[in-house]
């Protein structure tokens, strides 16, 4: 096993990467263990957030996404993350640089440490995009920057990265730690809602205003004959703290 | 005779329409008479000739708008009804319609359905002490006047998430710094601030400013060579009148 896998606190999966001396790291086997996870917790109801971590320095091996560049345009793990229903959390300890950097930009929050830094550098060794950095950079920090840092790979800060949005949290500590905090926030707010609005923000995106304001009513609608609504709204005048059942 | 209180005022100051909510002892909560007059007072701005400039604002010392009135949710018969009335009087898309801009003034709390409002007026200032937050997952909702289609619009994706799947309150410092609003002023100057860019609008002839609204507005909606022949269509028709 590569892929670690537990449960915080029943609603939260934490997902790392693991530097094993010994075991056979490859992107294949990465890949095929990371889809098995997803495909097991992605409908779990119980499941409300998602972190992903990695023991390694760069987040993600550059040397294995090199040996097998075919294979990994075809079995895409940053598409296999950004698919997740469930908000996705990226938590970088150390750095994230190329293929890192791309899978911790496929995820929807990204908390790094006063260590980190973000770099991608995959061209100056001749190999091309693989996995989605020309389209999801661009929508996250803007097309002047895109190409500045792809073009130059330059090294990212955690205090720039910050400011130009690339993450959104910086942990003074470990920032698994960090992660777990807003993972806990995140499993205080009702499920569906939670589903509803990762999709309606990121749908949304792919469409017109128009199109994207109707998503959002239609799926506000659905939620209207949700408990969990009534028990939000319950709760409100109530003055207590809400008990969301994602029914 | 309907002896109900207005909840939103209009009224003109030269060539500037003030339209105002006012509920302010429920820090202006969205209601139902709400939308429905704050469609009725755009319908009249949009047809009054002599208004260039639009200001949104909230009446009360607490706040803009503190998010929808709770106390209506769950009052429509059904989701069938909710969704017919909804498109009846779609006042979102009334305002996207709209060619003349609407400055947000805002103030004091301004929650939920207060920053989707805002969000869909043309530029943004708030005040030094403003509070942001978007609280609907926390209550079982979606945000459901364009929160989660403006947002991501204006201050990115991951932003958006944290703001709408956090319910965490943001204050007016960071809300600039995230393209939430675009202008920041001390308490005590914000009508006259809000005024100036009004004013300062209005310098500019009114069917250019309708064009550029428009343009801006769908700019993001298609292909850039798509925008730029748009861009180029009518600013050649405006050139020739």
């Amino acid at each position: 096993m590569i892929v670690n896998f537990v449960l915080e606190k029943s609603s939260t999966a934490v997902i790392t990467l693991l530097d094993q001396v010994n075991s056979k790291n490859t992107y294949e086997a990465f890949y095929w263990e990371l889809e098995d996870l997803v495909e097991k917790i992605e409908f779990d109801k119980t499941i409300k957030s998602i972190i992903i971590t990695s023991e390694f320095s760069e987040f993600f091996p550059s040397n294995l996404v090199h040996e097998n560049p075919e294979f990994v345009l075809e079995h895409s793990i940053t598409q296999l993350i950004s698919k997740i229903r469930q908000p996705v959390i990226m938590s970088v300890e150390k750095n994230a640089k190329d293929y890192g950097f791309e899978m911790v930009i496929a995820g929807d929050l990204v908390v790094c440490s006063k260590d980190s830094k973000f770099s991608y550098g995959q061209l100056y060794d001749g190999i091309p995009p693989l996995g989605g950095i020309t389209q999801r950079l661009p929508r996250l920090v803007g097309v002047g920057r895109s190409l500045d840092i792809i073009l130059t790979a330059k090294d990212i800060s955690w205090n720039e990265a910050l400011e130009i949005n690339l993450v959104q949290y910086v942990s003074q500590t470990k920032s698994l730690d960090k992660s777990k905090k807003i993972a806990e926030l995140i499993s205080q707010m009702a499920p569906i809602a939670v589903f509803y609005i990762k999709e309606a923000v990121k749908m949304g995106m792919e469409m017109t205003l128009n199109q994207g304001i109707s998503l959002e009513a239609d799926l506000s609608f659905i939620l209207q004959s949700t408990d969990d609504r009534k028990e939000g709204l319950d709760s409100f005048f109530k003055r207590r703290l809400p008990s969301f059942k994602g029914e | 005779m309907n002896l109900k209180e207005p909840v939103v005022n209009y009224y003109r100051k030269d060539d500037i329409a003030i339209i105002s909510l006012n509920r302010p002892a429920q820090i202006n909560a969205f209601n139902v008479q709400m939308r429905d007059e704050l469609y009725e007072m755009l319908l009249l701005f949009q047809n009054d000739n002599s208004a260039k400039v639009g200001i949104l604002k909230g009446n009360g010392p607490k706040g803009f708008c503190a998010g929808a009135d709770l106390s209506e949710f769950g009052s429509t018969p059904s989701q069938v009804i909710a969704r017919e009335v909804r498109w009846q009087r779609d006042l979102w898309g009334l305002f996207l319609k709209i060619q003349k801009p609407i400055i947000a003034q805002l103030h004091g709390f301004v929650i939920g359905s207060g920053i989707e409002i805002a969000s869909f007026c043309d530029v943004r200032v708030a005040s030094k002490t403003s509070k942001f937050r978007m609280p609907e997952s926390s209550l079982g909702l979606i945000p459901a006047a364009g929160g989660t289609q403006t947002l991501p619009r204006s201050i990115g994706l991951s932003n958006s998430f944290k703001m709408l799947l956090t319910n965490s309150q943001i204050d007016s410092e960071t809300a600039i710094t995230i393209g939430l609003i675009d202008r920041i002023c001390e308490d005590q100057q914000l009508d006259n601030e809000v005024f100036m860019i009004a004013k300062q609008i209005t310098n500019v002839e009114s069917h250019l400013i309708g064009s550029v609204k428009k343009l801006i507005r769908n700019s993001l909606d298609h292909e850039l060579s798509i925008g730029i022949n748009e861009e180029k269509s009518r600013s050649k028709t405006a050139l020739r009148r």
